[in-house]
């Protein structure tokens, strides 16, 4: 097995500079498709040469899936070129988790060979007229003596025209519930042009070069060994499935970040005004270091809710809705953000800093791609009494690998995956016992301000009613759950200072003290300013690794 | 830590704590939970089967995923499935 180090190396390598114009994986062209609405076909060509989609397949199986903090590393790579080329290629693990998850072992050697062979498998779900409310979808797959017949239409599926193989979500029983409908894994050549109407392409605002197709169906006949997993499961297995997708994606996401900040820092170091670098302007500083300390706090989060999928899966159900949550909205505030300090260069189309405005456009689906954020906050609302009361009560006991850097991880094991996490989520717990730390001194006072936090919102939990936590809960009520994804970021802030390697970037005690400053400013909607020292600490590190060619998130990687 | 107040070991008791524990999710209902019932007719959006599940875990010490609200979608039916589990009758879940 070649490591995350080697395989991430190889990959820059092969995608190779972003700022060479003549570099045809570069910034210029991955603008230039966009403005076609493709992806730039030599980027496509490097991904197909590495190989990407065996890191969506489990080892087991043949892949290089072993652990899912490595996969979005690597994945970041990609999406800090194009989103859109990361986004077009990570739609297909929306597929496959479903076959990894449930599938008959035929079944999954069949993906699994698909995705090794750089063939792709689209998942249709989507029906415009239900948005995230999968129960209510209406595509049918009826019973018809030894088989089923397809009815219906799906909407916005990545991919579809390119798709070898697809996972659809269809009705099986015309009485609703959630024990309504089944998932279904078809081959593509089954969709008949007599019975299958393919819809025109939707075009869309950001994610220009993710292709998005529709089809209707119309009496297709397939048969009934297609179904993955048993009758009525179809909305359980996404339920679970999806877990990983909902971390995984925005996760991979924050490489929007990174290039944003690296096109603002690009222009504001070299832009001269008012007689001296724009850079060195203390509101284009503090932005620049704001910016840094949220794509700290995404990553932070992101890998430690990646890490608990293999350490505590049960937590899955929390986890994942809150970084989708948390981070598509700090990625979407961070890049606005940045667009004020690029000035009128982040309106532009064309010149070297043309990514930006593509960036500003890629960013905002992260918001509702996959699953909307409000639908996860609903989706953490049923579970606050129990989280809160637990965390009061019994915290779980912390695993170390959760921070540690060179943790080792047993493998993904999807099937315990659960719908709810039972009050268990050892990551919030680890806020119970923080202060019994050696904290450095800067920090503890921040730190205290968040346990508080957590204790005041354990204290709003108790009193929860039940009938408050429906889809139809009122807004101070969901803002519990918002402030929960906060204490939860707080929690995987700290826990990666204090397990990092003394010595490094990450050890310091100011990128911690940024992160709970920011996270505390989105606590309270009011933000916070950093504390002179602490930015000053970050425009340094954020200098050295935009001089040395470095990613900007927690592992500051070689970018070629 | 369990605070049920009634006889784990019958299946009616567990009934009779079911009717009212979801009698507090259901704000407008002018009438008791008919136990035959499906939940679904009662309104009980997926959002709410959650918390229900996860209220239903918390308060007798097993675990109790939204599944077993989506197989058992009575009252009277979730009441034996819980009983069952209480009495440790059922291998645990996966």
């Amino acid at each position: 097995m070649i490591d995350i180090t080697t395989r991430a190396q190889h990959l820059e390598k092969l995608l190779g500079a972003p700022w060479d114009a003549a570099n045809p994986a570069g910034f210029a062209a991955v603008v230039a498709a966009d403005e076609r609405e493709e992806t730039a076909p030599a980027a496509e060509a490097v991904l197909d040469e590495f190989g990407l989609l065996a890191e969506f397949v489990p080892r087991a199986l043949g892949g290089r899936l072993d652990r899912i903090d490595h996969m979005i590393e690597l994945m970041r790579s990609v999406y800090r070129r194009d989103p859109a080329l990361g986004l077009a290629r990570a739609g297909q693990l929306l597929a496959s988790v479903n076959v990894w998850t449930a599938g008959s072992p035929e079944q999954r050697a069949a993906a699994a060979e698909l995705l090794l062979g750089n063939r792709r498998i689209a998942c249709a779900f989507h029906e415009l007229a239900h948005g995230n409310d999968i129960a209510g979808n209406e595509f049918a797959a009826r019973r018809a003596g030894s088989g089923l017949v397809l009815h219906g239409r799906k909407e916005s599926i990545a991919n579809l025209d390119l798709a070898d193989a697809l996972v659809i979500l269809a009705r099986t029983d015309p009485a609703d519930g959630p024990r309504a409908h089944s998932q279904l894994f078809l081959p593509a050549g089954l969709l008949a042009p007599g019975q299958v109407r393919r819809l025109p392409r939707f075009r869309s605002v950001g994610m220009r070069g993710v292709r998005l197709g529709g089809m209707e169906v119309n009496g297709l006949p397939v048969p009934d060994g297609l179904l993955l997993g048993a009758p009525g499961t179809g909305v359980e297995t996404a339920s679970r499935a999806f877990q990983v997708t909902r971390l995984a994606l925005p996760a991979m996401s924050t490489a929007l970040l990174d290039t944003a900040l690296r096109v603002a820092l690009h222009h504001t170091r070299r832009r001269r005004l008012y007689g001296r670098e724009a850079a060195d302007l203390p509101m284009v500083r503090t932005t620049l270091a704001e910016a840094f300390a949220d794509l700290l706090v995404c990553e932070a989060l992101s890998r430690t809710a990646a890490r608990a999928l293999h350490l505590c899966p049960e937590s899955g159900s929390v986890h994942a809705p809150a970084v989708k949550y948390l981070v598509a909205g700090v990625l979407t505030d961070a890049v606005q953000r940045l667009a004020t300090v690029m000035g009128s260069e982040f309106y532009r189309r064309d010149g070297e800093h043309a990514v930006f405005q593509k960036i500003v456009r890629d960013v905002r689906p992260v918001g509702f791609g996959h699953i909307a954020r409000a639908a996860c906050l609903s989706a953490l609302l049923p579970q606050l009494p129990g989280l809160l009361g637990r965390a009061r009560r019994a915290p779980d006991p912390v695993p170390a690998a959760l921070f540690t850097a060179e943790a080792e991880l047993p493998e993904p094991d999807l099937s315990r995956l659960r719908l709810v996490a039972g009050g268990r989520d050892p990551l919030v717990s680890s806020l119970g016992t923080v202060l019994d730390e050696d904290l450095p001194a800067a920090v503890r006072p921040l730190a205290e301000e968040h346990v508080r936090g957590f204790a005041a919102l354990c204290e709003a939990g108790a009193v929860l009613r039940p009938r408050q936590l429906s889809i139809t809960a009122e807004v101070p009520v969901r803002e519990l759950a918002a402030r929960y994804t906060v204490a939860l970021a707080a929690a995987a802030c700290l826990g990666v200072q204090r397990a990092a390697t003394a010595g490094e970037f990450l050890a310091r005690p100011e990128w911690l003290q940024a992160a709970l400053v920011r996270l505390g400013g989105m606590e309270r909607a009011v933000p916070a300013g950093l504390p002179p020292a602490v930015e000053d600490a970050l425009i340094e590190e954020l200098l050295h690794r935009d001089d040395h060619n470095l990613s900007f998130g927690l592992t500051g990687r070689p970018y070629a | 830590m369990t605070t049920y107040g009634f006889d784990r070991a019958a299946p009616s008791e567990i009934q009779s704590w079911l009717v009212e524990r979801l009698a507090e999710y259901l704000p407008d209902l002018g009438e008791a939970v008919d136990p035959h019932r499906q939940l679904g007719e009662y309104g009980l959006d997926s959002i709410t089967v959650v918390a229900f599940a996860a209220d239903v875990e918390e308060q007798l010490g097993i675990p109790v995923d939204p599944t077993a609200i989506w197989d058992y979608p009575t009252v009277s039916e979730l009441a034996g499935y819980v009983a069952d589990e209480l009495a440790g009758r059922r291998p645990q879940a996966a």
